[in-house]
């Protein structure tokens, strides 16, 4: 599997090597938007194939779906940018299962890609929010592993919190 | 997928160092029932926590399970205790509210991270409460916090006031440059509080202030903000404040209900840009602008002042460096460049009302 990018005599496209084999090919500006592809680009310099052996090609895809939405809004010079973007987030994380969302979540942060991971960690927190505990266990599949009576001590210590 | 087999099962559920630390889980694993949010990193999981804003929130997932006990510890960046507004509004009288603060204070004090904001508002009794107030002072400032605000007449309407009520020193020395390592204070907001028990001036905290609000101080007469270099917003409400002393770098204060008379303002070479935002001083009766060099910003100034102060008696226009030296002292230097009286009068006497005398020295 191989992004469809359209090949322009000016950019620079790079090959990304997922753990799993699959290549992606990708505009340097596309996945320079990731902090550790910019490393890796500026200090290597010539090196057009970057493998990256911590992410798996699905998600890895998933992550530069993201970089072509957010590089390719940035470029065009509209007003209207910063909603399409919103809007393009929201719909990006809005049905993602919570299996998705981890690799998502942990490959982001280990690409260094800053603003999916604000994305994605207020996506967690959306789910936090306002909740009782019991709902966030259950959403989270959270198993409670106190000794007993532990977990009475600590309500305890801040039971303001739980009323 | 499968999916039942290993929602019972727990062994091969159970966490292990290799997941924490990477992300290769078993794709043909079901995962959904796992709990893999647990398994997130745990500068991943503390930035979660500090993106609910709620204390309540974050606090509750310390029962979650032993991988999230402490996590809210050292994820809490914004705190907040507002006795009438906001998450506290549940505690009645002041001792449980202080007792709250303290027990909160006290659980994150062995944590070595750094709190961005610090607010308080509160009604709390004087000077009771003195020494409370100053520990949890003393625990924004050694906690590197940048944003305060202490509000400590919130109830009080203007009309119902105290007229001398007994006021909080604020230890404005806890966040000076030397303490602690430096001050990483950039927004102040201080309300009813005054600065030092004895003279009605004070010298301003970390210079690296970027917004300063000070609010029915009623102590405060001058305020020099000579030095804070990163000043941008600067607002001065309801105060008995008559003197401000200020270079052009400083942002001039916003209106509310400023009793202020007079204003020294220093002109320097880095020009500031005139905001365009409206205020108005009733009370402004005079100006006085040292290191006057004639160039175009400082024109626009004076013309400004002109149109937003009613009773503006007399702008006086130094070409020499005059600097305070604290304590009433002053010292004068001569202007590097020359300009004459008579150029300066004719850049200025269009631009003044004609009620207001022009002085040139």
């Amino acid at each position: 599997m191989s992004s469809s990018s359209t090949t322009t005599t000016t950019t620079r496209l790079l090959m990304l090597k997922a753990s799993d084999g699959v290549t992606f090919e990708v505009e340097e500006a596309v996945a320079t938007k990731l902090g550790a592809i910019n490393n890796m680009v500026e200090e290597e310099g010539s090196e057009d194939l970057i493998c990256l052996p911590n992410v798996n090609g699905k998600f890895l895809g998933m992550v530069l779906e993201w970089c072509k939405k957010h590089a390719n809004n940035n470029t065009n010079s509209d007003k209207g940018n910063d909603e399409v973007n919103k809007w393009w987030d929201k719909e990006f994380v809005m049905d993602l299962d919570q299996n998705t969302l981890y690799h998502l979540l942990m490959a982001a942060d280990y690409l260094s890609g800053t603003e999916l991971v604000d994305l994605l960690t207020e996506k967690v927190a959306s789910m936090i929010r306002g909740k009782k505990v019991e709902e966030i266990r259950e959403t989270f599949k959270i198993k409670s592993d106190f000794l007993p009576g532990q977990e009475e001590e600590i309500r305890k210590k801040n039971s303001w919190a739980f009323e | 997928m499968a999916t039942e087999v290993m929602t019972r099962d727990g062994k091969m559920l159970s966490p292990t160092k290799t997941i924490i630390s990477s992300i290769s889980l078993p794709e043909n694993v079901d995962t959904q029932s796992l709990d893999l949010i647990s398994k997130l990193p745990e500068d991943i999981l503390c930035f979660i926590l500090s993106r609910l804003s709620s204390m309540r929130d974050a606090v509750k997932t310390s029962i979650l399970s032993r991988r999230w006990r402490y996590l809210w510890r050292t994820s809490l960046e914004n705190l907040s205790f507002d006795e009438e507004n906001g998450e506290l509004n549940w505690i009645y009288g002041e001792i449980a509210f202080v007792k709250h603060i303290n027990k909160i204070l006290e659980q994150l004090d062995c944590c070595g991270t750094a709190i961005q904001s610090f607010q308080v508002r509160s009604d709390l009794e004087l000077p009771k409460y003195k020494d409370e107030i100053d520990n949890w002072l003393q625990f924004a400032a050694y906690k590197k916090v940048q944003k305060l605000d202490v509000d400590l007449d919130c109830f009080s309407p203007e009309e119902l006031r105290n007229l001398d009520p007994e006021l909080y020193l604020f230890p404005y020395w806890l966040f000076t440059n030397d303490q602690y390592k430096g001050s990483t204070l950039t927004h102040l907001t201080l309300r009813s509080l005054k600065f030092s028990s004895r003279s009605s001036s004070s010298s301003c905290p970390s210079p690296k202030l970027k917004l300063l609000n000070i609010k029915k101080c009623d102590k405060l007469k001058m305020v020099d903000i000579c030095d804070l270099e990163n000043l941008t917003s600067f607002g001065i409400f309801g105060n008995r404040l008559t003197e401000l002393l200020c270079n052009q770098r400083a942002p001039l204060p916003r209106y509310g209900k400023s009793s202020m008379r007079s204003i020294r303002l220093w002109m320097e070479k880095k020009q500031r840009e005139i905001s365009s935002e409206s205020w108005q001083h009733c009370n402004l009766r005079e100006v006085d602008i040292f290191n006057f060099h004639g160039n175009r910003r400082e024109v626009e100034l004076v013309w400004y002042l002109g149109i937003h102060t009613v009773a503006l008696g007399k702008i006086r226009v130094h070409r020499k460096d005059r600097t305070y030296e604290g304590d009433g002292s002053w010292s004068d230097r001569n202007p590097e460049v020359d300009i004459r009286r008579g150029r300066i009068f004719n850049m200025l006497h269009q631009r003044i009302p004609a009620a207001t005398k022009l002085i040139l020295l």
